[in-house]
């Protein structure tokens, strides 16, 4: 079950609304991890993330692999 | 034992140039910088050190950007003209204040003709940059909100994840090696674990 914690703050949050419509997302310490059954696909231009935010969104680290991080899209898939 | 003693911000940093006239009529006159002080001098005694002079522009709240010229000395394009994404990552940074005083700054360059770049957001400032006549690489960037109690700890957590994959230089480990670690990190501190 691959997870991508994102950090709860402004620059994250067009991402993490986003992701709210399809994924499960679970806030603590300041964190936000968001949590899929099979993968995590977030959409660039749906997620709203300019270029320098968009390259920095797994700062906050993942569980699972990487299965796609181009300029449109991000994908997590299980480990 | 003693405590750590404190820093208080940049006092200068320096740079040499090779094109003293055209640095002053960049940072004093384009920029506005006020000149500060100047030192000049007879080298320092040594048969390798050359004679020289040591100049210094006001960079505002208390720090100056400062240059040496060495007189006779052949210009060294390793040092004056970084290139590419890992030449530029050395490179000087100053304070806007205001969205208003940003696009200020970017229009005084472009009146004078200095070529900057479009601006880029990044995730807690934004930017512009620019060339200074020595081939320098120049920023000012505009802080869009304060770092916060959060916003250091995920720092704490990235630099400790960076040493451990990385240590000095572990050319076999990955940027996902190191984003894979962190996550266990980040999971540990929603768990409360940390």
């Amino acid at each position: 079950m691959p997870r991508l914690f994102v950090l709860d703050v402004p620059e994250f949050a067009p991402l993490l609304r986003d992701a709210d419509k399809a994924y499960r997302i679970v806030r603590a310490h300041g964190y936000a991890a968001i949590a899929a059954n099979d993968e995590i696909v977030i959409e660039r231009n749906a997620s709203g993330l300019g270029d320098a935010v968009w390259y920095g969104a797994l700062t906050g680290g993942y569980e699972g692999r990487i299965a796609e991080f181009s300029a449109d899209r991000l994908r997590i898939a299980g480990a | 034992m003693s405590d750590t003693p404190a820093l208080h911000g940049v006092h200068h940093t320096a740079f040499p140039t090779w094109k003293p006239k055209s640095t002053v009529r960049f940072y004093r006159d384009i920029l506005g910088l006020k000149v500060r002080h100047a030192i000049t001098a007879k080298g320092w005694g040594q048969d390798n050190h050359p004679d020289f002079l040591h100049f210094f522009f006001d960079a505002g709240n208390g720090s100056m950007i400062a240059f040496f010229y060495y007189v006779g000395t052949e210009p060294r394009p390793e040092l004056t003209g970084p290139r590419g994404y890992v030449g530029m990552a050395r490179h000087t940074a100053w304070t806007a204040r205001t969205e208003t005083e940003l696009n200020a700054w970017r229009a005084r360059l472009e009146q004078h003709g200095v070529a900057v770049s479009e601006e880029i957001q990044h995730e807690t400032i934004r930017s512009i940059y620019f060339r200074d006549p020595n081939g320098y690489p120049l920023e000012i960037t505009l802080q869009t909100r304060p770092l916060d109690a959060a916003d250091v700890r995920d720092a704490e957590l990235t630099i400790d994840a960076m040493c451990e994959t990385f240590g000095d230089h572990e050319t076999k480990a990955t940027i996902e090696d190191m984003w894979r670690r962190k996550g266990d990190k980040v999971g540990a501190v929603m768990e409360g674990a940390r």
